[in-house]
């Protein structure tokens, strides 16, 4: 189980660093891209720090 | 996936529809085909963040892997409308495999791409259409009136693919109810260890 979770864990942080790569490198666009930019890759960055947090939240269960 | 003490065993599929057969005996089979292709999509998305946002080079210019090679390939909205639509129906199509909690996740999945591909249609109508809405001198989806095209569908793939990893993780890990009400090989067992520690916790 762990196994599984480490390898989608690490998919998942690949997302949250696009996410914060695309965040820093979106001061580069003029306003208002700017701040749309930001707010869809803070999301995006929080959407997979939720989904790393429900992964390892599970707990093992006996009886399989 | 099932490990030799699984108590699954492969029914007959001579007498079973091909929806039957996608989620039933052939779910693991189609999972394993479905995850490569959302992995090598994604790969496209990373370094395609990777050439703009460490490398610098401007977005028109940021292609990913096969736009290197193929920029008319990557620039075709035919190419991201038909994934779009693949997605699409192999979440419609594979939902049935699912039970109980890895069902709500994907079905989220699917409703969320549901409304990605009503973007990409939008971009491949007006690509067939040669005419772009808003007085664009690109193909313009509803929300890339406001974001930017590559921060909005790193966004979008990101909350479906979210919420389809948690679907597959239960769909791997299911409670012994939502086993039991499974009709594949999908489920894979707890190591014995935490078999044991959870029994003796509980």
């Amino acid at each position: 189980m762990n196994a599984i979770r480490t390898v989608m864990t690490f998919f998942l942080t690949a997302m949250l660093a696009a996410a914060f790569l695309g965040w820093r490198w979106a001061v580069t666009l003029p306003s208002p891209k700017l701040e749309a930019a930001r707010a869809v890759l803070a999301l995006a960055g929080i959407a997979a720090a939720v989904g790393i947090t429900i992964l390892w939240r599970v707990k093992p269960q006996a009886d399989r | 996936m099932n490990s030799a003490t699984s108590t699954y065993s492969l029914p007959h599929t001579e007498n079973l529809s091909l929806s039957e057969k996608l989620n039933g005996p052939w779910h693991e089979r189609a999972l394993w085909a479905y995850a490569a292709i959302v992995l090598a999509h994604w790969s496209e998305h990373f370094v395609q963040a990777f050439q703009i946002y460490v490398l610098g080079w401007k977005p028109p210019a940021a292609r990913g892997i096969l736009g290197l090679w193929y920029p008319e390939l990557i620039k075709s909205e035919a190419l991201h409308y038909g994934y779009a639509l693949i997605m699409l129906i192999a979440f419609w199509v594979l939902r049935k495999g699912f039970v109980g909690r890895s069902r709500t996740w994907w079905m989220a999945a699917f409703w969320i791409q549901f409304w990605h591909h009503i973007e990409h249609a939008l971009l491949q109508g007006q690509a067939i259409a040669g005419h772009n809405l808003f007085g664009s001198p690109v193909p313009m989806s509803i929300a890339q009136l406001i974001i930017p095209r590559v921060e909005l569908h790193l966004f979008y793939n990101t909350i479906v693919t979210i919420p389809m990893v948690i679907a597959m993780f239960y769909h791997l890990f299911p409670s012994p109810e939502e086993k039991a009400h499974m009709q594949c090989s999908c489920a894979m067992h707890a190591p014995e260890s935490a078999t044991r520690r959870a029994k003796m916790a509980s």
